[in-house]
């Protein structure tokens, strides 16, 4: 378990020092980014304010046709 | 039935101005806030109020462009511009939405250093529905810029394609969104003549119409 502690240490000190390169920030940045977005997409916050705004175009669509049916007799 | 629709209700074309404003003052009180050297908490205030007053004005936009007809475009291009000009529409609508939302969340979480009068906390907000998790508002405000910078990008393209209507295909695409230079665009009262009443053979060459077709 040592021996593993230490592989893990000299393994993660290998990869901050090879990490420099733009490739890797970018995809590093980029991948952030993307897992940043889902979990605020995902939010409760987000989540129920759509919710909402989907019941609202929903009753929307609902009163459509008869706008329309009243504005084509009028 | 086909009708002629020549332009968007007045109320979409208002709300549509009012958000360009509302998002160019959430710009410089946001930027103030962060870089400025003035009230950093008015100007926080400012910047949440024209936040959310963009936020406000998208719900209504949405609400009244699926209550409405919508004018279609029937100018000849090709399908893929078209698919982009659309795809583009309801990216920037999605971000007007989002975007203030995520500064809401920012700005909930911010109680210890500074307020918004009035704000009502957006965790509150339909407590009795258990979906979703919470969120960090650090996640939270890396998203808000990214947001931010992304909708500053599709406002530039949005901008240039409405001037390229305007100027190389000439068609009343910008017209009809500025009221006072209507005369191309036909009245807005008007907008709901049908196909082949007079009032519309007296209007505009046909080139010129928008149409719209009722669901």
């Amino acid at each position: 378990m040592e021996g593993m502690s230490e592989m893990h240490h000299t393994m993660s000190h290998m990869h901050h020092l090879s990490s420099n390169g733009i490739v890797e920030q970018v995809l590093g940045a980029a991948g952030r980014l993307s897992a940043q977005l889902l979990i605020v997409l995902t939010s409760a916050p987000v989540l129920k304010v759509l919710a909402a705004l989907v019941l609202l175009l929903a009753l929307a669509a609902l009163l459509r046709p008869l706008l329309a049916r009243r504005t084509s007799q009028s | 039935m086909i009708r002629h629709l020549k332009r968007p209700n007045i109320v979409s074309v208002i709300a549509h101005w009012a958000a360009a404003w509302a998002m160019i003052l959430a710009l410089y009180f946001g930027l103030s806030a962060v870089y400025g050297n003035g009230p950093r908490q008015e100007t926080f205030a400012a910047h949440a109020y024209a936040g959310l007053t963009v936020l406000g004005l998208v719900v209504i936009r949405l609400f009244l462009r699926t209550l409405l007809p919508w004018p279609k475009e029937e100018t000849e291009g090709s399908r893929i511009l078209k698919l982009v000009a659309e795809a583009m529409h309801w990216t920037l609508y999605a971000l007007m939405l989002l975007t203030p939302l995520t500064g809401w969340i920012v700005a909930s979480s911010m109680g210890c250093c500074m307020t918004v009068p009035g704000l009502p906390n957006i965790d509150l907000l339909g407590s009795g529905l258990s979906i979703g998790r919470p969120v960090s508002a650090m996640t939270a405000y890396h998203v808000h810029v990214f947001f931010v910078w992304t909708l500053l990008a599709l406002i530039s393209l949005h901008v240039m394609a409405a001037f390229f209507h305007h100027f190389v295909f000439r068609d009343t695409i910008l017209v009809r969104m500025i009221p006072v230079l209507g005369r191309r665009a036909g009245s807005a009262s008007a907008s709901y003549a049908t196909a082949n009443s007079r009032d519309d053979r007296l209007n505009e060459p046909r080139a010129n119409d928008v149409t719209v077709e009722e669901r």
